[in-house]
């Protein structure tokens, strides 16, 4: 019952939403009516409320105009607009990652080399694009987000490493990618939360994930006694437990 | 959404103009100041366009990974105010929160503006008034929140139902019914 009324709740703030009156939406519900009139009228009020207060025109033009300087030179990389269907990595690291991988099954020790690499190394984009193959090459969703897992291992000891050197730069642009593994292993959890067959795998995934993320806080925290700037690791600290908090379903933690 | 991420500024300009109110109206009521309030939108969307080559549908709604965005910059920018201990908002902050037009009519069809609203939601618990602000402020449909806020829709629907039951008894105390 108690669930079958937030249905009914949601349905007329749909219809709300979507322009019907709040009588209108009584009408449809007449038992519930008393209950729902005073609810629908605050969210009613709420609604008008904030749709009445707009951003200054000055504010949306300049913001927007810096938007698109941003886009016509600035701020994103010329190697992003390169970067298509592999996302963030160069084309050419594509090439070059197929061709280790290839070179890899016959025991060339190359693709080492490219795997210990840092983000300040040159063979740094090799080793994302080898990482964005092996994913490509793993089968099934939850496959490729146990390898998601041992990526995001990658991203903490780059960040730590980056923390070290104090690169706040490089290191902002690493810690995105470690929460692109972690929202992309929460997808996967997401989708397949009601789905019986994957269950086991689904544990076996969270388990995993929990393991390594208490094991890579402690190297975050760890880390901050050997860097200058330790408030920059406590802030990936935060953002990195947030979203492992966030994948592993233990309860939203808002601000 | 495929010529934004080519960084066709026509459609990265479409995206633009479709969310932006919304997600100043989200972050204005999450943060009760102007002038942050405009910085972290100007954020949100720089954000977007830095990683837009990354964005893959997957069940993820634009408007969800947009507004996760913002609610990201919204928990960091409180973390970062709670670590200067700076107060709260300041009261000429919060007359910001008036509504933007000058009509009177406008003003009195309101029996509560942004202000009593951003004031009511502060004595909501987080999950309550991150709710109130993706669906009332940010108008997203329940299951864009959910994806949000990494919950299963059924649990948003329970949230929004509980936040809507206390704002309710914070604006209305004395259970007279709003509007009516």
């Amino acid at each position: 019952m108690a669930e079958r009324f937030e249905n009914i709740l949601d349905e007329c703030l749909e219809r709300l939403r979507h322009g019907d009156s709040v009588e209108q939406c009584l009408a449809r519900y007449p038992e519930q009516a008393a209950e729902l009139a005073p609810l629908l009228r605050v969210a009613e009020d709420s609604q008008k409320a904030s749709s009445a207060v707009n951003p200054r025109p000055e504010f949306k033009a300049q913001a927007r105009h810096k938007l698109e300087a941003c886009m016509q030179g600035g701020e994103p990389k010329p190697e992003r607009k390169k970067a298509s269907a592999i996302g963030w990595v160069p084309r050419w690291a594509v090439v070059v990652a197929s061709v280790i991988l290839i070179f890899l099954v016959a025991g060339t020790g190359t693709v080492a080399a490219s795997t210990s690499s840092m983000p300040d190394d040159t063979l740094y984009p090799v080793k994302l694009a080898t990482e964005r193959v092996r994913l490509g090459l793993s089968r099934g969703e939850i496959n490729k987000a146990r390898v998601n897992v041992r990526l995001a291992d990658r991203r903490v000891k780059e960040i730590v490493y980056l923390a070290k050197k104090g690169d706040s730069r490089r290191l902002e642009k690493v810690l995105l990618r470690l929460e692109g593994h972690i929202n992309d292993i929460e997808r996967v959890i997401e989708a397949n939360a009601d789905r019986p067959k994957v269950q086991e795998a689904l544990t076996d995934l969270k388990a995993l994930l929990e393991e390594r993320a208490a094991e890579n806080e402690a190297a975050i925290e760890g880390a901050t006694n050997n860097t200058d700037d330790p408030g920059i690791l406590r802030h990936v600290l935060e953002r990195y437990r947030q979203r492992c908090q966030s994948a592993l379903g233990s309860g939203w933690r808002g601000s | 959404m495929r010529r934004a991420q080519r960084r066709e500024p026509e459609a990265f300009g479409q995206l633009y103009e479709e969310h932006f109110d919304r997600i100043y109206r989200y972050i204005m009521l999450r943060v009760r100041s102007q002038a942050d309030a405009e910085d972290l939108t100007q954020q949100v969307f720089l954000k977007a366009l830095e990683n837009i080559g990354s964005y893959r549908w997957r069940g993820m709604p634009f408007a969800s990974w947009l507004f996760r965005i913002a609610h990201n910059l919204v928990v960091d920018y409180w973390k970062k105010k709670s670590r200067e201990k700076v107060a709260a908002v300041a009261p000429e902050e919060i007359d910001e929160m008036a509504p933007s037009q000058d009509d009177p009519a406008a003003r009195a069809e309101l029996n509560f503006d942004m202000k009593q609203l951003a004031e009511a939601c502060e004595h909501l618990t987080d999950a309550q008034r991150e709710i109130i602000s993706l669906r009332f402020a940010g108008g997203l449909s329940v299951a864009e929140s959910a994806k949000v806020m990494g919950k299963s829709e059924g649990a948003v629907k329970v949230l929004q139902h509980a936040a809507l039951v206390r704002l309710r008894r914070i604006l209305c105390p004395t259970g007279e019914v709003v509007n009516g």
